[in-house]
């Protein structure tokens, strides 16, 4: 019998592990080997589904999750070899093949729909250059509706706010340029008070425990926000500060969230992960880092050597890797939708297996 | 040696759990292949749901086997009759309880029994209820569990009284069970459908909602749920968008509009007497692309003949709604307004039923106040109960508590000074709606921010003497009728809002901290009729040759104080 304590088994979930490592290098700016990268790009290849986008491991289905990942790793990675990796029309077919007519995307074909899956599509849509306001019509709407009288974002509409999915919300917001029409107010007055006032961390919902990863996924809407509320006109935002306490976050990951053996972690007493590994790191750079290219100002707790580089608040890679792959995709016209498909229901017809909504 | 027990030392140790996990995955590997190599071929048999099976068991994340899962099943469908398929769907049922015991929160098994319990002949939608009642019994958090609750209820008509008693009887045994919290907050609407205005969930009969949350905040004061789900309660309904002003001006043949929240400026069309207009409509500061007023200039002499009356109409495309205003002989200026009140802007309007629940609830927060004096949660509560039940009546009271609030957490004084702000700009507002008069006077009150700027379109005099004011933000911009603006001891530094002010004449900045007026030079050079500027007490007169200067570039200032 099988029973491994499979309990957290990633094999569904490895251009994850690829993303989540390749990043957390990025961060700490250790240089990727040629060959790890070639190796890298060789398997994600081998992730790619021959109907469009990336899965969880060889042979999977394709599946939002792992498409994200894989073109955030192939875009850190950033060699000709790895931006070549992606089939960009087939990336779209997918694309497709998982929208529905509310404005929502289901995680995969006969999966489940949340808010992740926008952030996906809109990540990957516009880091490759194949986005166009068809794909995304009614996203807006659905997004919107996700946004509770508690200020934060559900996964569907209806539920708590949650730090995961009010940052997949608004980033993908972001990216379709209709961050504004979300109550920022309210939005921003919800994640400054999931700061937990003794341990610096975030918690992930009202009332819920401090824990690592959302150093990223919560501290990671204040310079979103930021953004957002200066393109509105706001007249009194910090020039050197982000919205949130950055020196208590930055106590909390490098005091209570580090392996002594290496690696980061939810909270003492947890073990380490790949996972927590790159979102606490991530946190960390926003904490350390407010700004853009033009206005830089840093707050480094500790040792000079404590500074990782900058992330990307948005796609969450490093800036110059974005900017990189964009001038890369755009270069390319946006690809037109080959085959002929009811984008509501994903039905598709392929070597006879039956694929359904 | 015979009798004595072999102990193994922990390299051998190591070594045997190495060769255990190396067989056990290559059995997980040799079964996911064989799974593949099925589904390609397009096999639907037992084996497949048996290899599918013991994989999910140890990785219920593998969405590609459910999938194929799925596959199977529907296969089955079409050559089962509904007895046999009724008892597979079943078994499935249990199947995706033993996945759901090893990992309560795995999409893809919610997502799987959710997709069975749709498809069973006969569903038994109360062993689904028992099933969420375990569920969350054993982590009251699991949104996953609450989404499948949701779907089960609706599925199965469960009425939602029944629902609300289930909330009761969790936030009974644990008030920090924030999701039923939330939970309530989806199902108090679905009770009272009809009155969407003011909230419903102010409608508390029959349900004593008030002693729940006083339960919970008692119990324990510094737990946040309650005190979040309290605010909420205390919320408004949303304003929906409109048109709230529309002001004609013959002078500067000049209209402006205001909406209830910041909007652009598409499907924003003028008629004029029938006639509809080609006009230029722009926000009133560059900064923003979105506002709550935009203005437009009519062409010369459109209007400017004060023996016409002309009737003027803003429609808004976007929302299918319009504005008139009609401008009569004789009149140079004329407006068309919702007031403040009767837009219920700061507040909702109250039954008697619902003020006697409020005023209750305060007492009651009163009561805990006196016992956790240093509870913040309680005194900000207070405050916005009072602001919900009489915010002029309460002003003093307000002013106490928020001086309280800031001693008891310091760390956030300057939030609740500008929140104390915000406060006695609404109240000013109220007071000069009550006193039909153009006159904002709101000095000496520690205002540390300026907001609701948008209210103040028709103001002709402010005064914002003796405060803690900073700037002039770019919002004030919006005092599109402003002719006198005091603003003297703040320690305002940035004047970007003096913009475009057409009937601005003085300008009172005496003891601020003005330095760098040369910045500032162009906005106020935009104001054409600007005649009187008091500038005495700023840094900015230690600067050399600062008269001469402020003389060349503002010469229609004919009163400048130095």
């Amino acid at each position: 019998h099988l029973c491994f304590s499979f309990s957290s088994c990633l094999d569904a979930s490895r251009p994850w592990l690829c993303f989540w490592i390749l990043h957390s290098l990025e961060l700490l700016q250790e240089p990727i080997p040629a060959a790890v990268a070639s190796d890298v790009c060789q398997f994600l290849a081998r992730c790619q589904s021959p109907t469009g986008g990336f899965a969880g491991g060889p042979g999977q289905h394709a599946h939002l999750a792992p498409t994200y990942a894989a073109v955030n790793a192939l875009c850190i990675i950033g060699t000709d070899e790895a931006y070549n990796v992606i089939d960009r029309e087939k990336l779209l077919d997918f694309l497709w093949s998982v929208k529905q007519p509310d404005g929502s995307f289901v995680m995969h074909v006969g999966g489940e729909v949340d808010v992740r899956s926008a952030y996906c599509a809109a990540s990957v849509a516009s880091l490759t250059n194949i986005l166009t306001p068809k794909l995304f019509e009614n996203t807006t709407n659905w997004i919107l509706s996700c946004q509770n009288w508690e200020g934060g974002l559900s996964g569907v509409p209806g539920l708590e706010a949650h730090g995961g999915y009010t940052f997949c919300g608004t980033a993908a917001l972001v990216i379709l340029g209709k961050e504004h029409m979300l109550d920022l107010k309210a939005l921003l007055r919800w994640v400054v008070s999931r700061q937990m006032r003794f341990e610096g961390g975030f918690q992930g919902r009202c009332n819920k425990l401090v824990d690592g990863c959302y150093s990223f996924w919560q501290a990671g809407l204040l310079p979103l926000l930021h953004r957002a509320l200066y393109k509105e006109g706001e007249s009194e935002l910090s020039q050197q500060r982000w919205m949130f306490e950055q020196q208590a976050l930055q106590e909390y990951i490098l005091l209570c969230c580090q392996n002594p053996t290496g690696g980061l972690l939810d909270k003492p007493g947890k073990s380490r992960d790949f996972y927590h590994t790159c979102y606490c790191l991530s946190g960390l750079s926003i904490a350390q880092h407010f700004g853009n290219m033009d206005n830089h100002y840093e707050v480094i707790l500790g040792k000079e050597e404590n500074r990782l580089a900058p992330t990307h608040p948005v796609y969450n890679i490093c800036p110059e890797k974005v900017a990189q792959a964009l001038q890369h995709f755009l270069r390319m016209p946006v690809p037109e939708v080959m085959l002929n498909f009811a984008p509501n229901k994903g039905q598709r017809f392929c070597k006879g297996s039956l694929t359904f909504s | 040696q015979h009798g004595r027990v072999k102990i193994k030392t922990t390299a051998q140790q190591e070594e045997e759990k190495r060769k255990e996990r190396e067989k056990k995955l290559k059995i997980y590997v040799a079964a996911r292949d064989a799974c593949f190599s099925k589904r390609n071929e397009g096999i639907w048999d037992d084996e497949a749901l048996q290899l599918t099976q013991q994989l999910l068991s140890s990785n219920p994340d593998f969405a590609t086997l459910w999938n194929y899962r799925r596959e199977i099943l529907m296969h089955l469908e079409t050559v089962k009759d509904k007895d046999e398929v009724q008892k597979i769907y079943e078994a499935e049922l249990s199947f995706t309880e033993s996945c759901l015991k090893v990992n309560p929160k795995s999409y893809g098994s919610w997502h799987h029994r959710g997709w069975v319990s749709a498809r069973l002949p006969r569903p038994d939608w109360a062993r689904e209820l028992t099933l969420c009642d375990r569920c969350l019994s054993l982590d009251d958090r699991n949104f996953h569990c609450w989404d499948y609750r949701r779907m089960v209820v609706k599925m199965s008509g469960v009425p939602v009284d029944q629902e609300l008693a289930f909330t009761d009887r969790l936030i009974g045994s644990n008030f920090s069970n924030y999701s039923s919290w939330h939970y309530r907050s989806t199902l108090l609407p679905l009770l009272h459908p009809e009155s969407p205005d003011p909230p419903p969930h102010l409608l508390l009969k029959p349900i004593p909602i008030g002693s729940l949350v006083q339960n919970a905040f008692f119990t324990d004061p510094n737990d946040q749920s309650a005190w979040f789900y309290y605010r909420w309660l205390l919320g408004r309904a949303e304003r929906e968008e409109m048109i709230s002003c529309v002001y004609v001006n013959r002078d500067e043949e000049r209209v402006a509009v205001a909406f209830s929240r910041p909007v652009n400026s598409v499907g924003l069309f003028l008629v004029l007497d029938g006639q509809p207009q080609r006009v230029e409509w722009r926000s009133v500061h560059p900064r923003f692309k979105q506002s709550p007023v935009w203005i437009c200039n009519l062409p010369p002499g459109t209007i400017s003949d004060i023996t016409n009356e002309r009737n003027l109409t803003v429609h808004w495309t976007e929302k299918h709604t319009h504005r008139d205003c009609a401008l009569y002989t004789g009149r140079t200026e004329s407006w068309c307004r919702d007031s403040a009140t009767d837009q219920e802007l700061f507040r909702s309007e109250l039954s008697v039923e619902k003020t006697s629940v409020l005023q209750s609830e305060l007492q009651s927060v009163k009561q805990l106040q006196e016992l956790e004096p240093l509870n913040k949660w309680c005194l900000l509560t207070i405050i916005l109960l009072m602001r919900a039940l009489d915010p002029l009546g309460y002003e003093q009271e307000m002013l106490a508590h928020f001086r309280t609030l800031k001693e008891v957490d310091s760390m956030r004084s300057a939030y609740y000074s500008d929140l104390c702000s915000k406060f006695m700009i609404e109240n000013t507002i109220l007071k000069m709606e009550y006193a039909e008069v153009r006159v904002f006077s709101i000095s000496d009150k520690n205002l540390t921010t300026l907001c609701h700027l948008d209210q103040l379109l028709l103001v002709t005099h402010i005064n914002l003497s003796s405060n803690h004011l900073q700037r002039l933000p770019p919002q004030f911009a919006m005092l599109q009728c402003l002719e006198v603006l005091e603003a003297d001891n703040n320690a305002i530094e940035n004047l970007e809002g003096v913009y475009h002010l057409p009937k601005l004449e003085e300008v009172l900045l005496k003891n601020n901290s003005i330095l760098k007026l040369v910045v500032y030079l162009q906005t106020l050079a935009s104001c054409p009729k600007l005649k009187r500027l008091d500038l005495r007490g700023n840094p900015v007169t230690q600067t050399a040759n600062v008269e001469s200067e402020l003389a060349e570039l503002l010469p229609s200032v004919t009163d400048l104080l130095l």
